[in-house]
């Protein structure tokens, strides 16, 4: 144990090591976008699936050779910009503020593109909820609500000040109302003191009183809000969702509760550059507002997901294999071993990130569920397939001797494979088991794709907030290699203490 | 060596095989093969490799399910039967792998309980009990715990035929227990035959070990081209071969 603990820290010491060189070596190159007419033959960043990608995209495959590079993030693509990887990011107005809020070193360009409007999003057959939210819009338009609301989070042109506001939720008991976001989208959606707050977040609370419901955030990717709302999976989406005909043609929007425009952020050479020190940085990603907190909860969430899911395929794969050597020794069960073929190839066979999806968005597509339990579900699952095979390679691989010797005695399949062959299989296949449970692990880091806050998310909001991607990618892979170390350290236990039987 | 003229061979036909066929992918191992087996025989099988006398042994257990014919044993036809009556048969015939097949995940005594255990013919403290008088019998009561892997060829055959008697069986079929046995330890393995034979057992053995087959055997067969060629006393069939392939054969062996 001792030896693990020492390999363990060294390992991740020089982990650390090497990429805090790589980060502190890198050049920031100057700014090179001044105006509209510069973007031609840049690098564009956007957040994939807004207006500004819309946008972005009739400059790419020009002549000059502009390259667009959609992020999934907002902030993301503000991380890039600063890093240099990029000239500029396209985005929307309020977002853009807070982000150069965040960093001195970026500024916006004092150019503006069209104005455009925000608006929820509702299933195109929900009629019914739409003529409501409508109703409430107008409602919160006219008794000066919506402007309160903005005003919290917008600071006044002249004043620069805001006016604090917070709307008071009165229904606290009852129907849910279930609002898909992507809160990483300030000042409309995005995460302070561990929650979720914003202008859209203040709406929707007046939207889910005033239908006399309780307000539900779920914080989803940015390009799967549309189809979480037309699957029924969320009632309304939220997430400063510009009106155009391409998105109209999916979904209905409701009336606009706020204008926008797209700005350039680009990379400010006259600012002076922070000097943080590894301390300050520290404080900044993880002790202030209790950011350790994301990591924490969504280190929960990866173990619960991991360790399920691992009972789930070593349940359902141990049953499959032995459905698949019934039928390849005594040709028993032709029915069910083709489907359990059939299974293993489509799920070996597809990404499990669609499988996920699919799970989330289409298998339960209108029914309310955890997604800890859709995650535990799929990955279980997937799990299951492979574990099958390498099961049954274990089960294969035996000596037929072992068979005949039990059958010269007598002894029932059933008594034979769970006394002779099981025992031995199990043990030869550890060290592959092993390694299935740890690709498990890993492969949980998607589950952010449905919103669930997994680790790897955890990291990501904290990313999202302070803009830095370093501390919390790194902290997050050290994390990831704790696990997987621990995982293989039990699976050698398991080894050596099977081992004990055999020289 | 002179125990078989005092064997009592009774009349009671124990297995009865008649018309015997067998093919692998179209390629004809057994051609019809005859034979009844007194209680109290032992009969050794000898012949050529690949001449299919161990298809025929596998056969009698049903290890191998024979294309045709009938295999007759204390009055119940075997083929055709369902596994679950397969197996209540199988209970009663004994059979010693060539290489020995002990379960590498069970100590020796673990090995030779565990049918008598699991098949609910004994307690666990009879079927310990038993295990150690037949560990004891083959000479290895130091060796209980031990696992497979840490026993000598030799010491895992003799486990082996101690797990087959452990279920009392009225026969036991012998697929070349002494092949795979390096030649210091063929001795001790024919040794516990010996006693076997001379206990009474009624025994089929397909094995090489000519000197063993002429010592012990009631009877032996040679069998070629998937055919019984000659079936004598081995005094008999040593000394005055009728059969000109058995005549090479015995060349050949014994120079």
């Amino acid at each position: 144990m001792k030896n693990l603990y020492k390999r363990l820290l060294v390992l991740a010491l020089l982990v650390l090591g090497m990429l805090t060189l790589v980060s502190c070596g890198s050049d920031v190159p100057p700014n090179r976008v001044f105006s509209v007419d510069d973007l031609e033959g840049k690098t564009i960043g956007v957040q994939l699936g807004t207006t500004g990608d819309i946008y972005a995209a009739d400059y790419e495959g020009d002549d000059a050779g502009t390259i667009v590079e959609r992020y999934t993030k907002g902030a993301d693509a503000v991380s890039s910009l600063k890093q240099g990887k990029i000239d500029c990011v396209i985005i929307d107005e309020q977002p853009a503020k807070a982000f150069i809020n965040q960093n001195s070193e970026l500024k916006i360009l004092d150019e503006e593109f069209t104005l455009e409007d925000y608006a929820a999003v509702i299933a195109k057959e929900n009629l019914d909820l739409l003529s409501k939210v409508n109703d409430v819009i107008r409602e919160l338009q006219t008794d000066g609500t919506l402007k309160k609301i903005i005003d919290n989070y917008i600071p006044d042109e002249e004043t620069g000040e805001t006016v604090p506001f917070t709307y008071e939720q009165k229904v606290t008991d009852g129907d849910k109302l279930v609002m898909a976001t992507n809160a990483q989208f300030p000042p409309y959606e995005f995460y302070q003191d561990g929650k979720i707050v914003g202008i859209d977040v203040e709406i929707a609370k007046a939207i889910a009183d005033k239908l006399g419901k309780v307000l539900v955030i779920e914080d989803i990717e940015f390009d799967a809000i549309i189809s979480a709302v037309s699957s029924g999976k969320a009632d309304i989406g939220l997430a400063g969702f510009t009106v155009t005909d391409e998105r109209k043609k999916q979904i209905n929007f409701s009336e606009t509760y706020a204008i926008s425009k797209q700005v350039i952020i680009v990379r400010d050479d006259e600012a002076i550059k922070e000097a943080n020190s590894l301390g300050g940085k520290l404080y900044n990603n993880f002790i202030k507002e209790g950011r350790w907190k994301y990591l924490a909860q969504g280190l929960l969430n990866t173990i619960i997901i991991t360790v399920v899911a691992i009972l789930i395929g070593v349940i359902l794969g141990f049953l499959l294999a032995l459905v698949r050597v019934a039928h390849d020794k005594n040709g028993n069960f032709k029915i069910l071993n083709f489907f359990a073929k059939l299974y293993v190839t489509i799920i070996r066979g597809t990404p499990i990130m669609i499988q996920l999806l699919i799970i989330y968005f289409v298998i339960f597509e209108s029914v309310n569920i955890s997604k800890l339990l859709v995650a535990i579900v799929a990955f279980g699952l997937n799990s299951a397939a492979y574990l099958c095979e390498v099961i049954r390679s274990g089960i294969m691989s035996i000596d037929e001797g072992q068979f005949e010797a039990g059958k010269s005695l007598g002894l029932s399949y059933s008594i034979m494979m769970k006394n002779i062959i099981l025992p031995q299989a199990l043990k030869n296949v550890l060290p592959a088991i092993g390694n299935e449970f740890i690709s498990l692990l890993k492969e949980t880091s998607i589950a952010g794709y449905i919103g669930l806050q997994d680790l790897t998310r955890g990291g990501d909001i904290i990313r999202s907030i302070t803009y830095e991607p370093f501390l919390p990618l790194i902290t997050v892979a050290i994390v990831y290699l704790i696990l997987v170390v621990l995982l293989s350290a039990l699976v050698s236990w398991l080894e050596r203490r099977l081992k004990k039987n055999e020289r | 060596m002179s125990d078989k003229r005092k064997r009592e061979i009774s009349d009671e036909i124990l297995i009865s095989v008649r018309g015997l066929k067998k093919s692998f992918d179209g390629n004809e191992v057994l051609k019809g093969i005859d034979l009844d087996i007194r209680k109290g025989e032992v009969i050794s099988i000898i012949g050529p490799s690949g001449c299919g006398k161990s298809t025929f042994i596998r056969s009698l257990n049903l290890l191998e399910t024979p294309d045709s014919g009938s295999i007759i044993f204390e009055g119940e036809e075997l083929t055709g039967k369902k596994t679950a009556e397969q197996n209540r048969i199988r209970e009663r015939i004994g059979m010693v792998f060539q290489q020995f097949n002990l379960f590498k995940n069970m100590t020796v005594l673990e090995n030779i309980m565990l049918a008598p255990l699991k098949l609910g013919l004994m307690d666990r403290e009879t079927a310990a009990k038993e295990a150690a008088r037949l560990l004891d019998r083959v000479g290895l009561a130091d060796k209980a715990d031990n696992y497979p892997a840490q026993l000598s060829g030799g010491q895992q055959q003799r486990v082996a035929i101690a797990r087959s008697l452990a279920m009392k069986p009225d026969v036991m079929l012998f697929d070349e227990p002494t092949s795979a046995l390096d030649p210091e330890m063929v001795g001790e393995v024919l040794k516990i035959m010996q006693d076997l034979a001379a206990a009474g057992m009624t025994m089929v053995i397909v094995t090489h070990e000519m000197g063993f087959a002429m010592g012990v055997s009631s009877r032996v067969l040679f069998i070629d081209g998937g055919q019984i060629q000659e079936d004598a006393p081995p005094d008999v069939l040593f000394s005055n071969p009728k059969n000109q392939r058995l005549k090479e054969f015995l060349g050949k062996i014994l120079r």
